[in-house]
């Protein structure tokens, strides 16, 4: 499905900015399956997505998707765009549609399916979404922040291409949120598609994902199962996956910054909210 | 005097009712988190309380400051200071010194001052040695240390978070937020910030909690 062999990019090369993005990375991914990867801020996970979504070119090495070459220019756009979508951090800034159906209809129509393919496929989708037919025609730019994401994630998967890239995908939604696109990318990912997934959420990860790719400073500094992680402190640490609250849990940090207890109503709700159960 | 009064103060968006008389007591030197599901109006309340937006209904007093009245809105101003999610909407200088220095001379403030005040947040959020970087080759977290550092030049009584962490990793997140409350415990800043982490939360002493318009405040 995917190989990546030997890539290395420079951006800004020959400039006293030169800086090394990717060192010599090498991965194979054979079978459909969900791959997430990890690493600090900065150290090439957008910049791998964007090769394998042929939106960038390699220095050296190659890249090859269902087979094709990526980021020459012997396919037209077009073609490349059937074979691999990609999801942006914060895809719904891109929204530009006077609806939610020309939204999620778009892409798919770009590559030549027709309106009526489309629209089989939309109802198929609104379910996975949480949305209904009310909203088709509503302006994507009144929904709320976690159903632009919904909607702006069903436009790329709309698109059906056996390879989808999401960088990070719940970045910046609530637990409700981030919970119904981890079920969403895990039934495309049932549907037989290849998922690379860039991420911080360690347990989100761990939950989803068959393999785990962590980088650090332009380099792949691990390739296995996820669950090998969670035990080396070391490797959490180079892939910026240290927990942040050194042990503080909910219910510790809700009774001693704010003398909420475990009886109280109050308690429950935002019990229910932080670990994403909804009503 | 509270620093944050609230009085039945209701929010809309043309029709769509976003907020709901909300009552609000925040003391000088507190930390709100406010919490709440996407669309909850979490951005809305922040956004209020900066008077970048103003209530349809009620009362908003922010450092004894109403904020409904022009005149007394530009005085606000000088005493707050916001840090949006995306460091890239509010990074506007062509170095990272220069943009750090903006909000200082935008004060109008002597520039022996600007410079010292300059250098002091260079210090204080580990930029000395990216003094001169362009922004734009920063990364996220130095971007958003950045931002931050653009803030607190302009020494508010009031900081006001809008999900400042949430494109960060962890330990970037941790930095910053390390950063904000060594600066309140230093100078009695007060904070309001927005957030979807339960980590983020263990830094505050009053909790907003926002569902179907309305807020349940809960103090420490």
């Amino acid at each position: 499905m995917i190989n990546v062999a030997q890539v290395s990019v420079t951006f800004m090369g020959g400039t006293p900015f030169a800086k090394k993005a990717l060192k010599e990375v090498s991965f194979v991914v054979e079978e459909p399956s969900f791959v997430a990867i990890a690493g600090r801020s900065g150290c090439g996970k957008s910049t791998l997505l964007k090769l394998i979504g042929g939106l960038l070119a390699a220095d050296c090495g190659s890249i090859e998707v269902e087979g094709c070459l990526m980021g020459g220019k012997q396919r037209s756009a077009a073609e490349t765009a059937a074979l691999v979508a990609m999801a942006f951090q914060n895809p719904e800034h891109q929204f530009f549609a006077e609806t939610v159906k020309e939204e999620l209809s778009f892409g798919a129509r770009n590559i030549g399916k027709s309106q009526g393919e489309i629209d089989r496929a939309i109802g198929g989708m609104l379910p996975l979404i949480g949305l209904d037919d009310s909203y088709l025609l509503r302006s994507p730019f009144q929904l709320s922040g976690g159903e632009q994401r919904r909607v702006a994630l069903a436009s790329i998967f709309l698109m059906d291409t056996p390879v989808i890239l999401l960088d990070e995908p719940t970045a910046g939604l609530d637990p409700v949120g981030k919970r119904r696109i981890c079920a969403l990318v895990k039934t495309m990912q049932s549907k037989g598609k290849t998922v690379l997934w860039v991420g911080h959420d360690l347990p989100e990860m761990v939950s989803l994902a068959q393999r785990l790719l962590v980088m650090a400073e332009g380099r792949l500094i691990f390739d296995g199962a996820p669950e090998k992680i969670g035990a080396d402190d070391a490797l959490r640490e180079q892939a910026g996956l240290l927990t942040f609250t050194d042990g503080f849990d909910l219910d510790t940090v809700l009774r001693e910054n704010y003398g909420i207890f475990p009886d109280s109503d109050t308690y429950f709700k935002l019990k229910g909210f932080f670990t994403g159960e909804e009503d | 005097m509270y620093m944050v009064e609230m009085r039945n103060v209701s929010f809309s968006y043309g029709e769509r009712v976003v907020l709901e008389q909300i009552q609000l007591n925040m003391k000088k030197g507190a930390w709100l988190s406010i919490v709440g599901e996407n669309g909850s109006g979490k951005s809305t309340l922040a956004r209020l309380v900066a008077g970048l937006l103003l209530p349809t209904a009620g009362t908003l007093r922010v450092c004894g400051f109403d904020t409904a009245k022009d005149a007394e809105r530009g005085a606000l101003r000088q005493k707050i200071a916001y840090v949006f999610q995306n460091p890239e909407n509010q990074i506007v200088g062509t170095t990272v010194e220069e943009d750090i220095a903006f909000g200082a001379e935008n004060l109008g403030l002597p520039r022996e001052e600007i410079l010292a005040r300059t250098d002091d947040a260079l210090t204080r959020f580990a930029l000395t040695n990216l003094r001169r970087k362009e922004p734009h080759l920063l990364s996220g977290g130095e971007m958003q240390r950045t931002a931050l550092a653009g803030a607190y030049v302009m020494r508010p009584e009031l900081l006001i978070l809008d999900e400042a962490c949430a494109q960060l990793d962890p330990q970037n997140r941790r930095q910053i937020w390390e950063h904000i409350a060594a600066l309140k415990e230093e100078t009695g800043l007060t904070v309001v910030s927005v957030s979807h982490y339960v980590d983020e939360l263990r830094f505050g002493d009053q909790l907003l909690f926002l569902k179907d318009k309305t807020a349940e405040v809960v103090e420490g």
